[in-house]
């Protein structure tokens, strides 16, 4: 067995923790819903007066950055 | 698929999380979808990006060259349009069993992965079905020059289609049955 992160959404699902890319001090989670793994959501975790958030990136050029980092890891 | 409604724009909700016991099979097996899903996805966005600055240009001067009227044109190239991505998604299914595997899964980034796998082969086999579209579309603009058809909607009610929509899907499945036979051929790849 093996231990993951389930951090839960504003829609109220709850989704596995799969990664975490650091970059440019930007924190990127991908995060799968538990339910259907194939549902992929791409956030933020960002830190706001010592508290942990959650947060949508900006523009789908965000998103194509934060896809290509993860490609480039794990080629 | 990767959501882009959740992904973007979300204000910042506090961090609510757990952890869990799974097994590292299940662990694993998530990892390889999480993979897999963001490299087609990754392809058909960029490709995507690319297919909407090319093909419609490209239409747009074919329904120029051709100096249709007002009336057909609009819809000449909404329909060119419609009918040119589903054509490459059909050919990026054709030629990838991954698309294939995707498609067994009702995955809509079947067509992500199909327009970018057909930009390969777009100058060969995409204009092919188009030449023959647009040949269709001049028959029919020809009739509205000459005063046989006033209304598009009309003009396919008299083909014996319902609507516009069911025109479409059948010049759609038109082009399914174009593509089988030139693969059966061997006419394409």
């Amino acid at each position: 067995m093996e231990e993951i992160e389930i951090v839960t959404l504003e829609d109220g699902e709850e989704y596995y923790e799969v990664a975490r890319i650091n970059n440019e001090n930007t924190c990127y989670i991908y995060l799968a819903n538990k339910n259907n793994p194939k549902e992929i959501v791409i956030r933020k975790n960002v830190v706001i007066n010592g508290e942990e958030y959650i947060e949508g990136l900006k523009d789908q050029e965000e998103l194509k950055l934060a896809i290509n980092l993860y490609q480039s890891q794990n080629k | 698929m990767v959501n882009v409604e959740k992904s973007i724009g979300q204000e910042p909700i506090r961090r609510k999380s757990r952890k869990e016991q799974i097994s590292r099979r299940r662990k694993a097996l998530v990892a390889v979808i999480l993979t897999s899903i963001i490299g087609v996805f990754a392809l058909g966005i960029v490709k995507t990006y690319e297919l909407a600055t090319n093909i419609p240009e490209s239409i747009e001067s074919m329904v120029d060259h051709h100096a249709f009227t007002e009336e057909i044109s609009s819809k000449a190239y909404d329909m060119l349009k419609e009918v040119s991505y589903v054509n490459a998604g059909i050919q990026g299914y054709n030629h990838t069993s991954l698309a294939r595997a995707i498609e067994d899964q009702g995955d809509i980034d079947l067509w992500l992965y199909g327009t970018s796998k057909a930009l390969e082969n777009y100058d060969k086999d995409v204009n092919y079905n188009m030449d023959s579209l647009i040949f269709q579309l001049s028959l029919i603009d020809e009739n509205f020059k000459n005063g046989n058809i006033t209304n598009f909607e009309k003009y396919v009610n008299s083909l014996g289609y319902n609507s516009i929509d069911e025109y479409k899907d059948n010049q759609i499945n038109i082009l399914y049955q174009q593509y089988n036979n030139l693969e059966q051929k061997g006419v394409s790849k």
